[in-house]
């Protein structure tokens, strides 16, 4: 329980397990939505499989994360969501548009 | 990515393992409990229907717990699409949390409403969640099946 813990009390790993409420999506389309490096968001993915929060699934040839949050997992998720600060907002969009604009421009590896 | 799990991978055998000893450990709890409120009625220190509420807040508590670890226990074989991958789990939160909530009325109605109240709602209570949760599940097939094929 405490890896469960210690992975939501990072604002970031909460916004990814946010993300991944919507959908299963790929490391990739992870990180785009996240100001920091591709080594930095493959920590936080290590911490969250390690609380076995998420888990990796191999669809076609694209490894690609999915939820794997017990109910009550998601409901502390939900209140941890409440009672904190925003997953720094103000500093993620720009970042996302970057890497988006340099996707769309094929430079982006 | 050693722990990529693939169709003949292991983890959803040890899923499946995970969830039946969780079962069972759930089960013998609520047989034991149901044991020792009779034992108790017995020794004419509980009435019956202390002992009626007592095994059904139990059997409401053991129903949260089991509906507590349906999303995290995706078995069967990876899915082939992103699609079908976002559909599964859609579909087990959904019934996750509509079970859960079915349990916790269940036992939160044998506890606290009146005998007949409890009786007629509590059934109701699970209809209903059984009902939420099964609906998701059919409406997403349904879905599945009449979307549109691909450009």
């Amino acid at each position: 329980m405490n890896a469960v813990f210690k992975a939501l009390a990072d604002p970031t790993r909460r916004k990814v397990l946010e993300l991944l409420r919507q959908q299963p999506m790929t490391a990739g389309e992870l990180s785009c939505h996240f100001p920091v490096s591709r080594p930095t968001m493959s920590a936080h993915f290590s911490v969250l499989r390690e609380a076995d929060l998420i888990e990796a699934i191999k669809i076609g040839t694209t490894i690609t994360y999915q939820l794997k949050l017990s109910v009550l997992e998601d409901a502390l998720l939900g209140f941890a969501g409440l009672f904190s600060a925003p997953a720094g907002k103000p500093s993620a969009e720009p970042a996302r548009k970057a890497v988006l604009k340099r996707v769309r421009k094929g430079t982006a590896g | 990515m050693s722990d990529v799990s693939s169709p003949q991978s292991t983890p959803s055998s040890q899923n499946m393992w995970k969830t039946i000893r969780a079962a069972l450990v759930i089960a013998g709890a609520q047989i034991v409990g149901a044991l020792l409120l009779t034992l108790a009625r017995h020794q004419g220190l509980i009435d019956f229907e202390t002992t009626v509420r007592g095994a059904m807040v139990l059997i409401g508590l053991g129903l949260a717990l089991v509906a507590n670890r349906i999303p995290k226990s995706p078995d069967g074989p990876t899915p082939p699409t992103l699609e079908l991958a976002a559909l599964r789990q859609s579909v087990l939160r959904t019934a996750g949390w509509s079970m859960m909530a079915g349990g916790l009325l269940f036992a939160g109605l044998w506890a606290f409403a009146p005998f007949d109240v409890a009786r007629v709602g509590s059934v109701l209570a699970l209809g209903a969640s059984m009902v939420v949760g099964l609906g998701f599940v059919v409406r997403w097939i349904f879905a599945y099946h009449h979307r549109a094929p691909p450009q």
